[in-house]
């Protein structure tokens, strides 16, 4: 009998335990009367300490809002956000509100996991090239860490080859030749980086020679058109035919520091990395629009968009409203602007003071704005991790030199066929 | 067998149910004790089993509940991915040269050690076993940082040579290396105390009778004491072949699969293929699959180790 | 002879340095690089510490490290003493379940206990995280193991001098486990600390976080903005407790992953 009792007891003694884990868990640091608590994944895409920058700004919040206590949760890079995100919400405990890769509306769309945010979007007043297209009618995000593929190019450096420092290549002879004469001065001509999500980079030089890497209804892809191969083969002549860029794969990360050191003269970047740079170069920088094939000048836009969740409970809903409204607010993209690179979702934050004593400072910034009327649209699509990830590794292998460009395309679209197979029909 | 005092008087029922309750009440305090502990395995670990390989056969939604049976499609999703073609290749590449390589570093470690000398020094010790010890993420953060080109140490060590920006992640088949290096760093030191543990269980005698014999020990080495530690060496083999199928951890901190899917392990495919693609149905086949390798594989070592690869007690 | 000697000694000084070479690398980065230079500082460590809540994270993992090895330590001891000292029926139908438990990976039902701790509402706090571990067969077998060799008489001489079960459990059979204890204290939480992919997919937020997947998120935003001094704090953060740990015990430890299997 003694026994039974005393395993009786090690056994409630136990679950206990795990109940008393398992609240504290959920309960979080704050007592929990009075503010409201909501949970907030953001990811980082760009290089730079953008995590204690974000931290400074939430913890601003709190502290401008008693009632309400935003914990911010960094979760991976946009891809590996997105997957924490879907995993939650089909976990049944999605997060409050999110920052996601503005591509990924139509798959949250589909999981049915976001409310449409009209009435914040069209309050705001943002640029419409963050946030058109409407989907089914109505703005699932608010735009806000935004970015363009922008050209960096050394002006010193441009100065010492015989080239005109106010301006990058203008278009891709001259950005081969522009390449030729670095070379020659004893630079390395330019660095595209092309690991990680490198369709992002892949597809203005796709669309420059026009025609778009995916559809509109975001159910089919042109991987292997002409206009793809074309690029991806000028992509590759670069560094096998016109030797102004090193062969194999080139790290994302790593770029912009070679850039800042002087190793390369030109690079492909995110504006959102323009402060880094900036703060690690001792030289002129120019910002520039990415050189134009064919058609008009183009580059893509990028970035997160804050999403709102569905079914979260009604005052973790007011207060994650009042949160996406203030950091999308002019104040808020300045500083998040100032101390990044992104561009400010909204012209208004241009007109702010700060903002213009920041732009009389640092020119560079205007760029990426002016480019927003050239912008297309980035690829989105359903099943969009999957579908980057063919992508992605179709253009690495060619840059590897594992595949040619043909047979790594036309893979990659078969690839891209069939996992969009299911959406075609519905 | 334990006494309790059984209640002679006989109770209501018929004979035969007075007769299984006779032959069970003895036994109620263990069932009772028992019930909880195999209640949680079965409930985390048998049943799992048995439902992925159920839902292995049927199709699966987006959200991952079964919709209707679908026989043997998920198996046929599965392998028509061409992607995992790739994946298998890949992984047969660095399981059999990770294996390979820890075991002839593991052997050599563990003669090494087996000289009482060497395995008193504390510092040899400390210093083979500590990548053992910290997380495999840890390590793989260690060796990301190293191998950053231009910034980590062997960016900066080849500089002078021009070298700085060779980029072992960037290209799939060196980055496929890495990760063979790095398993070889953390497990062969883990997979010499088998060895030597083997070793050291030879007989004395024999130990003598060989010094004697052999002085250079090359011939006595090959022709007596392989024979004896291969249990040993087969259960290591096995183990190891397990490990390095499971590894997952340094591809998604590293490489996160890349550079164009040449660091895509299998079960990093699986992951993505539940948690980052949500394609349940190929994923629950995987796992079946997995599943049989793995515990087939596991299952054996243990009956070589249970039979004859330890002679202690 | 004595050259002999000297030649093996650099040679295994050699092996252990190239062994350690990278851990102690990135301890030194972590204590002596800077932004500008090298010196010693500890501002790499007070990043590293704002960067992420690493303090909350080493408290999870503490809890379930420890929770874990509480409650397979209870249950193998528990279990392992029935399979040791009772027949019963069905008594193989339980050992079997006991192998399977260490036979079958938790990567192959990896998706169904996630689906499960969904239903239970139990994902994204520790105790979901344990409860799959909770039972572990290694223990019960080191049990059963460590039980079967106490020889009847003992106990009977104990049951001789007025000791019920729990007494003799306590006295008898009890000290002849601790040597399985301590090993199996050494695995399992070494296992417990350092587990990845299961705490990966299972928890978000920083109240069931591990430190282990704090860290390769460290790894992850390292990687984006170049602070590489960061990283090698973090990962100092991580490693230091179970260095310290191990170099303090190092024989033991080491002694306890060799018998793992030793059933």
């Amino acid at each position: 009998m003694k026994k039974v009792l005393f395993v009786l007891l090690a056994v409630v003694m136990s679950l206990t335990g795990l109940a008393g884990c398992a609240s504290k868990s959920t309960s979080g640091s704050a007592p929990s009367s009075s503010p409201v608590q909501l949970t907030y994944y953001y990811p980082v895409g760009v290089t730079g300490p953008l995590v204690p920058v974000m931290t400074k700004m939430v913890n601003q919040f709190n502290q401008a809002n008693p009632t309400i206590h935003v914990n911010p949760v960094f979760s991976g890079t946009y891809p590996q956000t997105l997957a924490k995100v879907e995993t939650a919400i089909q976990g049944g405990n999605p997060p409050d509100v999110v920052v996601l890769n503005h591509t990924a509306r139509l798959d949250l769309i589909h999981l049915d996991a976001v409310e449409s945010l009209d009435d914040l979007v069209t309050a705001g007043n943002y640029y419409p090239a963050f946030i058109e297209p409407k989907v089914n009618g109505h703005y699932w995000g608010v735009p806000f860490q935004r970015s363009t593929v922008v050209l960096y190019y050394n002006k010193d450096a441009f100065k010492k080859a015989g080239l005109d420092p106010s301006h990058g290549p203008a278009t891709w002879d001259e950005l081969v030749a522009d390449g030729k004469a670095l070379e020659k001065s004893g630079i390395t001509g330019i660095e595209i980086p092309s690991d990680g999500t490198v369709y992002w980079q892949f597809e203005p030089f796709v669309t420059d020679c026009g025609k778009n890497l995916y559809n509109d209804d975001g159910k089919s892809v042109n991987f292997n058109s002409p206009e793809a191969k074309e690029a991806l083969n000028f992509w590759l002549d670069l560094s096998h035919k016109y030797k102004i860029e090193p062969t194999g794969i080139l790290p994302w990360a790593t770029t912009p520091d070679d850039f800042a050191a002087g190793h390369t003269a030109m690079i492909i970047h995110s504006s959102g990395s323009l402060a880094n740079i900036l703060k690690k170069s001792s030289f002129d920088v120019g910002v520039a629009f990415l050189p134009k094939n064919t058609s008009d000048y183009r580059t893509g836009t990028g970035g997160g968009d804050f999403y709102l969740m569905k079914g979260i409970p009604a005052d973790h809903r007011t207060a994650a409203l009042t949160f996406i409204k203030w950091m999308c607010a002019p104040e808020q993209q300045a500083e998040w602007s100032i101390n990044t690179g992104y561009v400010a979702s909204t012209p208004d934050a241009y007109n702010l003071p700060v903002m213009q004593a920041y732009v009389a400072k640092t020119p560079q910034a205007l760029v990426s704005p002016s480019q927003l009327q050239y912008a297309q649209p980035e690829m989105s699509t359903y099943q969009l991790n999957q579908i980057y990830d063919v992508c992605n590794s179709a253009v690495q292998s060619v840059i590897a030199g594992k595949a040619s460009v043909d047979d790594a395309l036309n893979k990659a679209q078969q690839d891209a066929t069939t996992i969009l197979a299911p959406y075609q029909q519905s | 067998m334990i006494h309790l005092r059984i209640n002679d008087n006989p109770g209501p029922g018929t004979a035969r149910q007075r007769s299984l309750v006779a032959a069970v009440r003895p036994h109620l305090l263990c069932y009772g004790l028992l019930l909880l502990p195999i209640a949680m395995v079965c409930t985390f670990i048998v049943i799992p089993m048995v439902r992925t390989v159920w839902s292995s056969f049927q199709a699966m939604d987006a959200r991952g509940m079964a919709i209707h049976f679908s026989g043997w499609q998920n198996y046929h999703n599965l392998f028509a991915s061409t992607l995992l073609q790739t994946v298998l290749k890949n992984t047969l590449f660095y399981s059999v040269l990770s294996v390979v390589l820890c075991l002839i570093i593991s052997f050599i470690l563990s003669i090494v050690l087996n000289d009482s000398r060497n395995s008193s020094s504390r510092f040899l010790l400390i210093g083979l076993f500590s990548p053992t010890v910290i997380p495999v993420v840890a390590g793989a953060n260690i060796w990301l940082y190293f191998l950053a080109p231009r910034f980590g140490l062997l960016g900066r060590i080849l500089e002078p040579f021009g070298l700085g920006n060779v980029n072992l992640l960037g290209e799939p088949t060196s980055a496929l290396c890495v990760l063979v290096v790095l398993f070889v760093w953390k497990y062969a030191p883990y997979f010499t105390l088998f060895l030597l543990a083997a070793l050291q269980a030879i007989p004395p005698d024999i130990r003598d009778a060989m010094r004697t014999e052999d002085p250079h020990h090359w011939h006595s080495y090959f022709k007596v004491i392989l024979p004896m530690i291969a249990p040993m060496i087969a259960f290591v083999t096995m183990m190891a072949t397990v490990y390095a199928l499971e590894t997952v951890d340094p591809v998604y901190v590293m490489t996160q699969g890349g550079p164009g899917n040449g660091t895509n392990l299998i079960m990093y495919y699986l992951y993505q293929l539940g948690f980052n693609y949500f394609s349940w149905g190929p994923a629950a086949a995987l796992s079946t699959i997995l599943m049989v390798g793995l515990s087939g594989l596991s299952a054996v070592s243990l009956i070589i180790l249970e039979r004859r690869a330890f002679h202690w007690q | 002879m004595a050259v002999k000697r000297k030649i093996s000694v650099a040679l295994l000084g050699l092996i252990a340095f190239i062994w350690a070479f990278p851990t102690l690398w990135v301890l030194y980065e972590a204590f002596f690089a800077q932004d500008r230079g090298i010196g010693f500082t500890l501002q790499n460590f007070s990043e590293a510490l704002y960067s992420a809540p690493f303090p909350q994270y080493m408290v999870n993992t503490v809890e379930i490290a420890l929770g874990l090895l509480v409650m397979q330590l209870f249950f193998g001891a528990l279990v392992g003493f029935i399979l040791a000292r009772y027949d019963f029926p069905l008594k193989s139908l339980i050992t079997t379940i006991c192998i399977m438990q260490i036979v079958i990976p938790i990567y192959a039902v990896l998706i169904q206990d996630y689906q499960l701790l969904r239903s239970f509402h139990l994902l994204d706090t520790k105790a979901g995280l344990m409860l799959p571990y909770a039972v572990s067969g290694i223990a019960v077998l080191s049990f059963r193991q460590a039980f079967r060799s106490v020889p009847r008489e003992l106990e009977e001489a104990a049951r001789m001098d007025g000791y019920n079960m729990p007494g003799v459990f306590r006295r008898v059979y009890l000290p002849q486990a601790i040597p399985a204890v301590i090993a199996f204290s050494v695995i399992s939480v070494t296992y417990h600390w350092t587990d990845f992919l299961w705490p990966l997919i299972v928890t978000n937020t920083s109240g069931s976080r591990p430190v282990v997947v704090g860290l390769a998120m460290v790894g992850l935003a390292t990687e984006a903005s170049m602070q590489w001094n960061l990283l090698a704090a973090a990962t100092a953060i991580v490693i230091l407790p179970l260095l310290v740990v191990f170099v303090l015990a190092t024989k033991k430890i080491l002694a306890a992953f060799s018998s793992t299997f030793n059933w």
